[in-house]
């Protein structure tokens, strides 16, 4: 019994171990694919802030579709401030 | 014995420490409660904002703070004798690294996940943020001049390990298409990829590719110039196709590699592995005196500046419980004190060990000699992380791996991890480039400018490296004078940290801010007392750019004493922060 719980632990360690491997690899991508959306955004919604993109009519048709990513978007706004930390956090320290 | 006694009192010393010092510092004087709300509870949304296990969360933010500076900087803090380093590493690591981790993680917590420049400006003043980003671009710059030569002078060292740390490439782009293109199974994949990896380690053996001179300029210099060319392509190419399959495979590698090496620890003390370092050499020729230097020497793995801008990232964004904080911000740095020590105990027992079935080699006391006579001793830097190396290799051979396997295996190690805190850093850089230079600004996009684009601040970032790296000579010599400036720098940003967290703690009330203020001061005073030291020789042997720089650090440290102290003992700053 001891020797399964021991050889649990190990593989929860193992995987554990794998898991956080992967995220740090992925996180990476999951940060440009953000970004990109953060982009993708603001080529849609521009004309809120001043900046030329689609007609309006066009804009709040997809309105409805990208509520959720425009909350994204202004809590990464305005919680980070710069993107240091973050890329950092996610890059690993040199 | 005395080797794995020291390890294992070590890391018991960290266990009691966290469950003692950690706790008081958690419940006592930041009063952790699951009561507060954590940012990722508070604006979960399942992208940025993610409740996440602790154990998880630990993992990340574990290889995040792990880097090349915890090896580098022990491996040549053992110059002036095992004993202050190891001192050092664990009272450091522990009052003061620790806690600079914690405190910075808890008030990002506190301040819905913002980052540390953000948080200092709040506590501190505005003005700051300035300081903060100039202190992350000299930092930056000074270490991509070191890991080109690091990585240059493991080259020239051991030549068997170029083959495998280059083959590293072709696997990690394969390992890339097979997951993402061909959806091959992560875990096979990788095991293969592993594999592929150490088979190339034992061809090293075979075909050591040794670089020779070329018009005139030493091997290291032609490999830090190659090295430049290749951190330009990797970091400017999509991170999918090379850079991000080749942390995986590398952070395999260190997993293994450490993993090695603590085994063999415990494996050699069988076979007579005894300290054979002094316990102090308080005078190492032409090194720089034990106080101050030994403090900034060894950064990362007793205390680092650069840990506060990690630790405000993304881990205070998917921390689920604030109680969570002590586990993940406190121990993992005591891991990364843990990791220090195995260094220590590698370059101050492992490199006098002969390996096994070894005769008539220089061992003992004389081996680490050869190593640590002089800061300059055998081409300076490249001896100090060679100890490291030959003395890992040596413990390993008690495993049954032969010597010449093992120098390649820790020389690729040291390596590809250094390279990978190359790519980092460069990517790093050229963001902090393009922030210093406006391209985040609004009314940027119609000035163009070559050096905010990705390719012009990449550039930037390399050719300023370069001037660095080359200023000094290409030989190895030239990093050990680059490596104080480094460690005075990033200790700079590591006192601001804990001028910050001694901010809010005074403002909650009490005398609880002595926690975090008394070791921002010694940080302080030692930076100073060595950026002056610094200053005077550099003055003295004419070594204009690193007496600029220097300078430069001087006034930053000047300000930055300057802001936080007014602002901690301003009476009507703290009276109004805490109606």
């Amino acid at each position: 019994m001891k020797h399964n719980r021991l050889w649990l632990s190990i593989r929860a360690f193992f995987r554990g171990f794998q898991q956080a491997m992967l995220y740090k690899a992925t996180a990476q991508i999951e940060y440009e694919i953000s970004e990109m959306e953060n982009s993708f955004t603001l080529m849609l919604f521009g004309n809120f802030i001043g900046l030329p993109g689609p007609s309006m009519p066009l804009t709040l048709e997809l309105l409805p579709d990208m509520a959720e990513e425009l909350e994204h978007m202004l809590l990464r706004a305005s919680q980070t401030g710069n993107g240091l930390s973050e890329l950092a956090s996610i890059m690993g320290e040199p | 014995m005395d080797a794995v006694l020291i390890m294992i009192v070590a890391f018991a010393g960290y266990i009691i420490a966290y469950r003692l010092y950690g706790e008081f510092v958690g419940k006592k004087i930041f009063q952790l409660t699951n009561q507060n709300k954590t940012p990722a509870v508070e604006f979960t949304d399942g992208v940025d904002y993610v409740p996440t296990k602790r154990g998880i969360i630990f993992g990340h933010h574990f290889t995040s703070i792990a880097g090349t500076g915890p090896i580098v900087g022990p491996a040549i803090g053992v110059i002036w004798g095992w004993l202050p380093a190891l001192i050092w590493v664990l009272v450091g690591s522990i009052v003061m690294g620790a806690v600079q981790d914690f405190s910075v993680l808890v008030m990002s917590l506190r301040n819905q996940g913002k980052s540390i420049s953000e948080v200092a400006a709040g506590y501190i003043s505005k003005r700051i943020r300035v300081a903060f980003f100039l202190i992350v671009f000299i930092e930056l710059w000074l270490f991509l001049a070191i890991l080109g030569m690091i990585i240059a002078v493991i080259f020239h060292m051991y030549p068997e390990a170029v083959f495998p740390v280059w083959m590293e490439i072709p696997i990690a782009i394969i390992l890339g298409w097979a997951i993402y293109k061909r959806n091959a199974h992560v875990n096979r994949a990788t095991v293969l990829a592993v594999v592929a990896m150490y088979i190339t380690v034992v061809l090293g053996h075979v075909i050591p590719l040794d670089m020779p001179t070329i018009g005139g300029m030493p091997a290291t210099g032609v490999w830090t110039l190659i090295l430049f060319v290749y951190c330009f392509i990797a970091s400017t190419l999509p991170v999918t196709t090379l850079l991000q399959p080749r942390d995986y495979i590398n952070a395999w590698e260190l997993f293994i590699a450490m993993g090695l090496v603590v085994i063999a620890v415990i494996a050699a003390s069988f076979n007579g592995l005894k300290i054979v370092a002094p316990a102090v050499q308080a005078a190492p020729e032409g090194a720089p005196s034990l106080w101050p230097f030994l403090f900034i020497t060894i950064a990362c793995g007793a205390i680092s500046g650069f840990h506060s801008v990690v630790a405000s990232g993304t881990t205070a964004k998917q921390v689920a419980k604030e109680e969570d904080a002590q586990f993940i911000g406190y121990g993992s740095m005591l891991m990364e004190g843990a990791l220090a020590v195995i260094v220590i105990i590698a370059t101050a027992a492992g490199i006098g060990l002969a390996a096994r079935g070894e005769t008539g080699a220089v061992t003992g006391l004389a081996k680490w000699t050869q190593h640590y006579a002089s800061w300059s001793a055998a081409a300076g830097l490249g001896a100090k992380v060679g100890a490291f190396v030959e003395g890992s290799a040596n413990m390993i051979s008690y495993l049954g791996i032969p010597k010449y396997l093992g120098l390649i295996i820790m020389g690729v190690f040291v390596a590809s991890f250094a390279g990978t805190s190359m790519d980092t850093t460069t990517r790093l850089q050229r963001y902090v480039i393009q922030e210093l230079l406006g391209a985040n600004r609004v009314g940027a996009a119609e000035k163009k400018s070559f050096f905010t684009n990705k390719y012009g601040a990449t550039i930037l970032a390399l050719l300023t490296a370069g001037i660095l790296a080359f200023s000094t000579g290409a030989n190895g010599k030239g990093a050990m004078a680059l490596w104080p400036l480094f460690g005075a720098n990033n200790q700079t940003l590591a006192a601001l940290a804990l001028f910050t967290a001694s901010v809010y703690l005074k403002q909650r009330g009490g005398q609880k801010y002595l926690v975090t203020l008394l070791p921002g001061i010694f940080m302080l005073v030692l930076t100073f007392w060595a950026l002056i030291e610094n200053e005077m020789s550099y003055i003295a042997g004419t070594k204009v750019l690193l007496g600029i720089i220097n300078l430069a650090i001087i006034l930053i440290v000047i300000f930055v004493a300057f802001e936080s102290l007014k602002k901690l003992f301003s009476k009507e700053d703290m009276q109004a922060a805490q109606a």
